[in-house]
Formats: structure tokens, C-alpha cells, sequence
């Protein structure tokens, strides 16, 4: 990573990932990942809501009360790009912890959409929500900062 | 026989009503219609009653005794008589045939009970009077209803309920065998057999007699007479080896049917066993995929995050790359203090003003470091590539399910062709069978050896009787042989056409249900046929020469009602005797197809006359136009007005129109 690039992982920041949809037996997230073993880890689902929310532009400001990681503890490269990048394009100058909380938001929005596709259909239909995804994103992408449409 | 009338008073939801029901050859069908408790049943069982009296009652279940079918305004009423009375045309003959009960109001009024038993009466219709042929006791009343119309134990055959018929294919109880060999015939060929026996028993018992005492010699009469006993009880002891050694013969042909399927099965066992482990191959092969599905649905934020990647990765960064390359130049030639330019210029304080103006603050910017940031994901991961992986490893998900669905699908078939049979299952069969075997060849030896025994014994008891006859004439002597002889003759006459009818006739009789059976079924191609066991159970050949007692073959319940009527069917044509049938709820349990096939077939269900008593959901006005060139009558049984209770009979045209 740049180092021009501010660390969000830097384990000095602290920042806990928690959500409104996982911390008991009955949650989303032990559902899915722990139960039915659908994700290799509690992040990799978050950082699908994460990227699913914004997407959609849905946010769920339900008090964010479980566990999921310290994101200074993720190890997953790939996933650490997903959130940087989330990161960058939600930071319009506030605080990280204020951009990194609206994540949160953004993750139990797309977190409840996601398991409303589960709930009806019994999968995530995931190449398909993928396919789509490229038309939204066009759209979408107006309305996100630190991309330069200028010359675009 | 036909039934010409029927009469009803008092009797279950009838107060009073008179049914013409005469029939022709070319129009032999009565329809009558009736909702489902409006009097269908009452009426079904008020022509029993009228036949048979309580013992024809005794299929209801409940209302089982006469005096529960009184009607109950009658009943209100105080005394009073119930009756049904039938004409009926045997023979060419007309009958007129009236079963009456009494009955009278308890002095509280709150009961009513009989008065008095159950009267019988028949008439001749020419002149009026008693058929004095039918003797003068109810006994003797019913005996002439046995034989001149029906049996009562045959009279299943005739009387039925649709619904109700499926028993006839379960394994058949005494009670139905007994009626099937009745209704063929069989029955009077085995009675007549056992008489003649009987005939026989006396006339030796006489002739015995005779000898004994003709003569004086008691210790030879003494030594005949212990002779006679050994012979008897050697006879009855060989009839009880024989009927066990029939048994055995019977368990062991139950065994070795079981094996041959057995045996036709192993390979299937085999087979099963093979798909079964392609199961289990697949089953790992699915858990690996589960495991790999989890790791690309890992990456699925990645791939979702693509679409704005790439836009992100097709934006130009600001200041222009030729900007930055231009700010950077300049820089530098400022920087190292330049004289001359690229293009040999001399560079004065004007032309370095211009490389100043060039200079840029190149601090990245939040859009520049994210379009880096990108570029630089592109470089570690590919999105694409993730997404046909995860595309990949779903196909195979679904394609291992589809195939362990398919593989499943053959494991179950082969499940329910072999159900109940395994290879354990043909070692207990093997060694059930050699036992059985070994069981039939030492009661073979018993009776062999029993026999030649009873010979001895009954070649003794010549020679003793021989010795006692010397006090008789020669004549008595030589009519006793030939008497003896002459009844021998007949019983081995009557035991041949028994058997005839099983080599001869029961083959025609397959072959005639059969063809009912194909006739009805709505998938015929599938079926060779029905078959009859000796002991009288029916079995479905099916067209690939598998053979299932039909107690076991079941698709449907309308399927077995198919198999039952094309039973009953077969026999009422194979009857020494003519008689209605009368059919209650005909169709209930068949599905459309079925429904017009058999109604189609019903008036060839009796050679004389076919009532059918049935409800509006089983025969529409369509099906109705199936039979109507075959209908003489046409009721429909309707409530009575204001009573809802009570029931009578009109023309179907009259309500229908």
C-alpha cells in the first residue's frame, strides 16, 4: 500500500468492525458463516454487505452491538483492498472512525438485503447480482467522492 | 333372474315407495341418482334385506339388525310394519317375494322393538297363491331363494360396493374362496363328491353288517373288526400327513418363487451397490466443491466491487500525465541549473519564467491516490478471473447435485423392486427351502410307507372279508362289489371334472378377466394380464413378465377397484347363475379414464340386469350419454318436501332438465 495512503489497518486506530447482525446464536452472521459455512470468515461476508450497501446506497443504523474483527487484524489482502478502496471513495475529509462507522452502516444495509435474497431464493445468487452490479455502479459512482469524472 | 319391482314400507328413510325396475335385453341398466345421505345406501340394503334378511344386513357394519332400518316417522307413530317386498322373473316366471317385520311402540313411547321375528312369504304372481315348492318354514323360504335365485354367501359377487371391493383382491379369506367355488360351480361338483363317499361308507357299513352276520366265527369277526380299525385310523392319519405335506409343498413354492426374484435380483443388488458408491464418490466430490464455493464466495466483495474498479481505472488522473511529465522536466532543468534547452535555445530569464510557470504542486490528490490504489489492486488480484471460477465451481456444484439426484433416483427404483429382499434375505430363503425340502422327502417316505401299510391292511381285510362273506349268497356278494365299483366310478368322475375345471376352465376364466382388465385400464400396454393363484388370489402380470399379487400391486385405489371389477366381472360370466348386480357408490375411487371405462362395461356385468345406485360427483351429465342407449330407468331419490328426513323416488327428467 502507498504510504501516501492513510493506514486504516494500523492496529494504533483501533477500529472495531461490529455489527447489528452477528455477537448471538441467532444472528445473520452466525447463521451464515458459522452455521451453514457459506464464507470463509465473519469479514469476508462483512466486506460483501460492505460493498453490497453502497452499491445499493443502503445503510441500516441499527445499533451495531456484536463482534466482528479489529481491522487491524484482517489478513486478507484482497479484502484489505476491498476496504480500502470503500474507504477512499466514502472519504469526503471527515474522521476515519466517522467514515469507518458509516461502513458499518453501509455493511448492515447490504447484510439485511442480502439475507432477504437468502431468505427467498436459498443462495445469494451471486454471479448474478455481480452481472448487474456493473450497470448500477455506473450510476452510482456519481455520487461518490475522489473520483475524477473530469476527463472521464 | 330379474327384479321386475320393487316395493319399500317404513323401511329406513322410505315411508312408502314403489320402483318399477323391469329391464330388457337391449336396455338391461336402472340408474338412480341420490346425494350423498339421501337413501343410496337404504335402498342397497332394503333389496338385501328383502333377499336375505339380517344375514344380508351384516355388511353395513352398524344398522346390522332389521329393527334398526325402521323408518322413524313410523316409528313415531307407534305400531306398525315394515316391509320389502321384490317381483322378481325366474325362470320366465314371475315371484312375488315379500319380507315383513312388525313392530311396536313401548307403553313409555320412547322405544320401539320387534314384534315378533322376521315373515317370509313368496308367491306365485299367476294365481296368487304360496309357492308350495318353497316349503312352509322360513328355513325352507330362504333355502328356495338360495337355489333358485342366489346364495347368500355368492350374493357378494352380485351386491357390492364400489368402494368396497378392493377386499376381493387381498389374499382371499375362507369365506370368499368359499363363494368363488360356489359361484363356479365348483362347489356342487365337491359336494356331490363327499356324498358319494358318504353313499359308499354306508353301503360297506351295510355290507359289513350283512357279513357279520352271516357268520359265527367271532374271533374272525373280532380280528376283522380290529383290522377295519387299524385301516381307519391309518386313513385318518394319512389324510393329516397329506393336507400337511400339501402345506409344505404350498411354503416351499412360496419360497422358491421368493428366491427366483431373489435370484433376478442380484444383479440388481449389484448394480445398486455400484451406484451407491458413485453416490458416496460424488458425496466427496460435492464436499470438496462446498469447501472451494466457500472460498470464491470469500472473494464475491471483490468481484462486486469490479464494475466501480474499472470505471475508477478508466479515469484520467489531474493534473494530465502531460502536465506532470512537463512539470517534472522543467523542475528538474531549474533544478541542475540548465543554460540550454532540449532545443538548443539558450535559456534566459524569460524562458526560465515559462519552465517555472510549468512547475506543478504534484502533492497526489485523494482522486489520483485512489486511482493508484486500483491500479495497483488490478495487479494483485483479477476480478474476472474470480468470477469465472466461482461461475465454474457453481456449474460443477449443480451438476454433481443434478447427477447424485439421478443417481439416487435409480438407487430408489431399484429399492422398491427389491423391496424386503437382500443377499442376507436369499441365505435365509436358501436355508429355509432345504429345510422344507428335507421336511417333504421324509413325509413323502411316511406316506409311502403309510400307504403300503393301509395296502397290507386293506389287502388283509379282503382276505378276511372274503373268509367272512362264505356264510353269504354268491349274489350279495357280487352286488356289494358292484355297487362299490359303480360308486367308485362315479366319484372319479366328479374328481375329473374338478380337475378339468382347474387345467381347462380356469385358464379360459384368466384369459377372460384379463381381457375385462385390459379393457378398463387406462394403460393397458403396461399389462399382460391377471392370473389366478390355485388358492384363488389374483395376481397383475405386467407386460415385462414381472407377476405381483395384486394384494401387493397398488398404484392407485381406483387401480385395485380396476382389478376387482374385472374379477367380479369374470366370474359373473363364468356363474352357473343369473342374477342382478346391484352396485352402490360405482366409481368413487376411479379417476376420469377409469370412470368412462368402467361405465362403459357395467351393463356387461350381469347377463339379466344392472342397477347402479350412484351420486352426482361420480357420474356427469357427459358420462351419462356413455350409457344412455343401455338405461331402461332413470330415478333420481329426493328429499321429501319439508322433510328432510324422509326420501322418495322420481324420474331423473323430472329434476333434471
Amino acid at each position: 500500500m502507498s504510504e501516501e495512503i492513510e493506514d486504516i489497518f494500523d492496529p494504533k486506530h483501533s477500529h472495531h468492525i461490529t455489527s447489528a447482525y452477528s455477537g448471538t446464536k441467532e444472528s445473520i452472521y452466525n447463521e451464515i458463516v458459522k452455521e451453514k459455512q457459506l464464507f470463509p470468515s465473519m469479514f469476508h461476508f462483512f466486506s460483501l454487505g460492505l460493498v453490497y450497501g453502497i452499491l445499493h446506497n443502503k445503510k441500516s443504523d441499527k445499533p451495531k452491538t456484536g463482534d466482528i474483527i479489529y481491522l487491524s487484524r484482517i489478513s486478507n489482502e484482497k479484502i484489505k483492498d476491498v476496504i480500502n478502496i470503500c474507504y477512499m471513495i466514502l472519504n469526503d475529509g471527515r474522521k476515519q472512525s466517522e467514515i469507518i462507522s458509516e461502513m458499518m452502516e453501509y455493511a448492515d444495509g447490504g447484510i439485511e438485503a442480502l439475507y432477504e435474497i437468502w431468505g427467498k431464493n436459498k443462495s445469494f445468487q451471486l454471479p448474478m447480482l455481480i452481472e448487474e452490479s456493473k450497470s448500477i455502479w455506473k450510476e452510482r459512482v456519481k455520487e461518490l467522492y475522489n473520483i475524477n469524472f473530469e476527463d472521464n | 333372474m330379474i327384479i321386475k319391482n320393487v316395493e319399500i314400507k317404513n323401511w329406513g328413510r322410505y315411508p312408502s315407495v314403489d320402483i318399477p325396475l323391469e329391464v330388457d335385453k337391449g336396455r338391461n341398466v336402472v340408474l338412480i341418482r341420490a346425494r350423498n345421505n339421501n337413501g343410496k345406501t337404504t335402498l342397497f340394503y332394503a333389496l338385501k334385506w328383502a333377499l336375505f334378511g339380517e344375514r344380508g344386513l351384516a355388511g353395513h357394519g352398524k344398522q346390522t339388525e332389521a329393527i334398526s332400518w325402521i323408518n322413524r316417522q313410523a316409528a313415531a307413530e307407534g305400531d306398525g310394519e315394515m316391509f320389502v317386498e321384490l317381483i322378481l322373473e325366474i325362470g320366465g316366471r314371475d315371484y312375488r317375494l315379500q319380507r315383513k317385520q312388525k313392530f311396536y311402540q313401548t307403553n313409555t313411547g320412547d322405544d320401539i322393538l320387534a314384534d315378533g321375528g322376521e315373515a317370509l312369504e313368496i308367491f306365485d304372481q299367476e294365481n296368487g297363491e304360496t309357492v308350495a315348492d318353497a316349503g312352509d318354514t322360513p328355513r325352507k323360504k330362504q333355502n328356495w331363494i338360495h337355489q333358485k335365485i342366489i346364495p347368500e354367501r355368492v350374493s357378494q359377487f352380485f351386491f357390492f360396493d364400489g368402494e368396497d371391493i378392493k377386499r376381493y383382491m387381498d389374499k382371499p379369506e375362507g369365506e370368499i374362496i368359499e363363494a368363488i367355488v360356489s359361484i363356479l360351480g365348483i362347489k356342487t361338483l365337491q359336494n356331490a363328491t363327499n356324498d358319494v363317499k358318504d353313499i359308499q361308507k354306508i353301503f360297506t357299513e351295510d355290507h359289513r353288517r350283512k357279513v357279520n352276520k352271516s357268520t359265527k366265527d367271532e374271533k374272525l369277526k373280532a380280528e376283522s373288526q380290529a383290522n377295519q380299525d387299524k385301516i381307519e385310523e391309518k386313513n385318518a392319519k394319512l389324510a393329516i400327513s397329506i393336507r400337511e405335506q400339501e402345506a409344505k409343498k404350498e411354503r416351499k413354492k412360496d419360497i422358491t418363487e421368493k428366491l427366483s426374484k431373489n435370484a433376478a435380483s442380484e444383479e440388481k443388488i449389484n448394480e445398486r451397490t455400484r451406484v451407491q458408491e458413485l453416490i458416496e464418490h460424488q458425496k466427496k466430490g460435492l464436499e470438496k466443491n462446498k469447501t472451494s464455493l466457500k472460498e470464491h464466495r470469500g472473494d464475491s466483495s471483490v468481484m462486486l466491487l469490479n464494475g466501480l474498479m474499472e470505471l475508477i481505472d478508466r479515469t484520467e488522473e489531474t493534473p494530465s500525465s502531460k502536465d506532470q511529465w512537463s512539470s517534472k522536466t522543467a523542475s528538474y532543468m531549474i533544478k541542475k541549473k540548465y543554460d540550454r534547452c532540449v532545443c538548443d535555445n539558450h535559456i534566459d530569464d524569460k524562458v526560465l519564467g515559462i519552465l517555472q510557470k510549468k512547475v506543478l504542486q504534484l502533492k497526489p490528490t485523494p482522486q489520483a491516490q485512489l486511482k493508484r490504489f486500483v491500479e495497483s489492486t488490478f495487479g494483485r488480484t483479477n476480478p474476472d478471473v474470480m468470477l469465472t471460477e466461482l461461475n465454474h465451481t457453481m456449474n460443477e456444484r449443480n451438476r454433481i447435485t443434478n447427477e447424485m439426484e439421478m443417481n439416487q433416483t435409480v438407487v430408489n427404483k431399484i429399492n422398491e423392486e427389491l423391496k424386503g429382499f437382500g443377499k442376507e434375505m436369499i441365505t435365509i430363503l436358501r436355508e429355509k427351502e432345504e429345510k422344507i425340502e428335507k421336511e417333504i422327502e421324509e413325509s413323502i417316505k411316511e406316506i409311502q410307507s403309510d400307504t403300503e401299510e393301509l395296502d397290507n391292511l386293506k389287502n388283509e381285510q379282503y382276505i378276511l372279508t372274503r373268509k367272512l362273506e362264505t356264510g353269504l349268497p354268491q349274489e350279495e356278494i357280487d352286488e356289494a362289489a358292484r355297487l362299490k365299483q359303480f360308486n367308485e366310478d362315479i366319484r372319479d368322475a366328479f374328481n375329473i371334472s374338478i380337475n378339468n375345471f382347474y387345467e381347462q376352465r380356469k385358464p379360459i376364466l384368466e384369459k377372460h378377466i384379463s381381457d375385462i382388465f385390459l379393457k378398463l385400464i387406462n394403460n393397458p400396454k403396461l399389462y399382460k394380464g391377471l392370473e389366478i393363484s390355485n388358492t384363488w388370489q389374483i395376481f397383475v402380470r405386467y407386460y415385462d413378465g414381472k407377476l405381483l399379487p395384486s394384494d401387493q400391486y397398488g398404484p392407485s385405489a381406483g387401480a385395485s377397484q380396476i382389478v376387482a371389477t374385472a374379477f367380479i366381472a369374470g366370474l359373473n360370466e363364468f356363474s352357473s347363475k343369473t342374477a342382478p348386480v346391484v352396485i352402490d357408490t360405482p366409481l368413487g375411487r376411479l379417476d376420469d379414464i377409469h370412470r368412462e371405462n368402467i361405465l362403459k362395461y357395467y351393463n356387461k356385468m350381469s347377463k339379466s340386469q344392472v342397477i347402479i345406485l350412484y351420486t352426482p360427483a361420480e357420474i356427469s351429465k357427459d358420462n351419462l350419454l356413455l350409457v344412455e342407449d343401455k338405461v331402461k330407468h332413470h330415478y333420481e331419490i329426493i328429499s321429501v318436501d319439508g322433510k328432510p328426513d324422509l326420501s322418495r323416488l322420481v324420474n331423473y327428467e323430472d329434476v333434471n332438465i
